[in-house]
């Protein structure tokens, strides 16, 4: 009987490491994990949401950690409820441009932090004005927004210097057979969601009302369309 | 957009010209020399207390819409333009042959001072200051296409001219955010959201700016979602104008003006 427990509980304890991996508490952001195993960087990093909140960023482990979790655990492994889709791994023993690493990057980032605000609602009971502005979702917006901006910066980035222009209320221009053009219409949705789908998010006055602007309502959606795009930039640059 | 008084005006100034029946003919050139003069002057020179009728839109900056071309967001251009050079739409102008006099009325959406020519400051703050800088003006081109919007129907914010001055604002202050977190980190400040940023050098000159970085959410969340469900030109202005959108860039411009006196002291 003993013998049987013991892998028993050897097991439970993996599978309970992994789903809080796949959860994204420990998210990351990428310019500042690649550096990140000192302490000092450590501290550069924001309220990341849940970790943050309740632990201060004072411990290189957590940092460590981080870092060398392979991105096959954080996607593949499981995908809870609420969860917003980050971008499938990079593929393995190919060459991608180096661009389109650090949009990946950005866009699993995003994906974590959006999935963040998800879980930070569904912890708040005070849905009183201004709930967005509060902590702990305050912590959890500012990290979605940078991390989304963050990304949208280096798509911007990448299209103008391939020769790509972008005509306000025509969409981006880019050259044919462009692999990063899939990119271009998340990007372009961008001011839909800051002026219509947050609003909406923010105005919504109980956690059931939020819950189904976030799931069903383009926040959560957003962050799985720009997953799946980055998916697609990456088969389009796969020789 | 006429104004009573300059409609009044106008229709007075031929009656200067022509002189009173009978009047010698050497008079009436004199007399009508004076009247050409006197209307001269009261094209230029009259109602000087009025504001300058011209829309925002018409006397704003060149609006960069969209990413073409402007990286702001990432690599603000460096800004040599302060507050008492810059006219804006508030301006009124006053031009005799001799000078031209601008009384320069306070912007809303402020950007920090000039940086002193003669001063040498870190790249920490020279990086800052132009994204502080950056910020500052999103913030004014999204009030300039704010000020073209003629259909406020539901999503107006998403559509253009509003959503790429849109975008760039929040890419701009986003980029500002990040970099900030950036520089407090590399001089070993901590943050936890129960007691904001900690430094370890209590006079660190930049610490004036983690005030404004911490409002950003609620800019987030409270102001620009009242902004977009503003349903007429009257309320979205008013957030320009009386400061909702304004009130953040001037705590940042304000901050960073405050950094750099501090450094420079």
């Amino acid at each position: 009987m003993r013998r049987t427990l013991l892998p028993l509980l050897l097991l439970a304890l993996v599978a309970g490491s992994c789903t809080d991996d796949a959860s994204g508490t420990t998210s990351t952001r990428p310019p500042t994990s690649t550096t990140s195993t000192t302490t000092t960087t450590t501290t550069t990093q924001p309220p990341t949401t849940t970790t943050t909140t309740t632990q201060p960023p004072t411990t290189t482990t957590t940092t460590t950690t981080t870092t060398t979790q392979p991105p096959t655990t954080t996607t593949t492994t499981t995908v809870p409820l609420g969860e917003c889709l980050a971008p499938s791994p990079m593929p393995a023993g190919v060459t991608l441009d180096g661009r389109l690493v650090d949009i990946h990057r950005w866009a699993t980032a995003f994906a974590r932090s959006t999935t963040a605000v998800g879980r930070t609602l569904r912890s708040i009971n005070d849905f009183s004005p201004g709930w967005g502005g509060r902590q702990p979702m305050a912590a959890a917006i500012y990290d979605m927004q940078t991390d989304l901006f963050s990304l949208a910066t280096r798509v911007e980035r990448a299209f103008i210097e391939d020769g790509g222009a972008f005509a306000p209320g025509q969409g981006w221009d880019l050259p044919p057979d462009h692999p990063l053009a899939p990119l271009a219409e998340p990007w372009e949705g961008i001011p839909t969601f800051q002026a219509v789908v947050l609003p909406a998010f923010f105005r919504a006055a109980g956690r059931g009302a939020a819950l189904r602007i976030f799931e069903g309502g383009g926040v959560c959606g957003f962050a799985t369309a720009f997953s799946a795009a980055v998916d697609a930039a990456v088969e389009l640059s796969t020789p | 957009m006429s104004r009573p008084h300059t409609e009044a005006r106008n229709k007075m100034r031929p009656s200067l010209l022509l002189p009173p029946a009978g009047t010698p003919r050497r008079l009436a050139l004199a007399i009508a020399l004076l009247g050409l003069l006197a209307a001269s002057c009261g094209a230029d020179g009259g109602i000087p207390d009025q504001p300058d009728p011209r829309s925002f839109t018409e006397t704003s900056d060149v609006v960069s819409l969209g990413a073409e071309g402007d990286t702001s967001g990432t690599a603000p251009a460096e800004s040599t333009t302060s507050e008492a050079t810059t006219p804006t739409s508030q301006d009124t102008t006053t031009t005799t042959p001799e000078t031209t006099t601008t009384t320069v009325a306070p912007e809303p959406c402020p950007l920090p001072q000039a940086l002193p020519r003669d001063s040498r400051f870190g790249p920490d703050m020279m990086r800052l200051h132009r994204a502080t800088t950056a910020f500052a003006e999103g913030a004014r081109r999204l009030g300039s296409s704010v000020e073209a919007v003629g259909d406020f129907s539901r999503g107006w914010g998403a559509r253009e001219p509003v959503a790429s001055a849109l975008y760039r604002m929040q890419a701009d202050l986003y980029g500002l955010a990040f970099r900030l977190e950036q520089v407090y980190a590399a001089a070993g400040a901590t943050y936890s959201p129960e007691r904001g940023w900690v430094f370890p050098d209590p006079a660190y000159p930049l610490a004036t700016l983690a005030a404004p970085w911490g409002e950003i959410p609620a800019f987030q969340a409270v102001t620009l979602t009242a902004l977009f469900e503003a349903r007429g030109p009257r309320a979205a202005r008013a957030f320009f104008k009386d400061g909702e959108v304004c009130r953040l860039v001037a705590a940042f411009s304000t901050a960073m003006d405050q950094a750099v006196a501090a450094s420079s002291g």
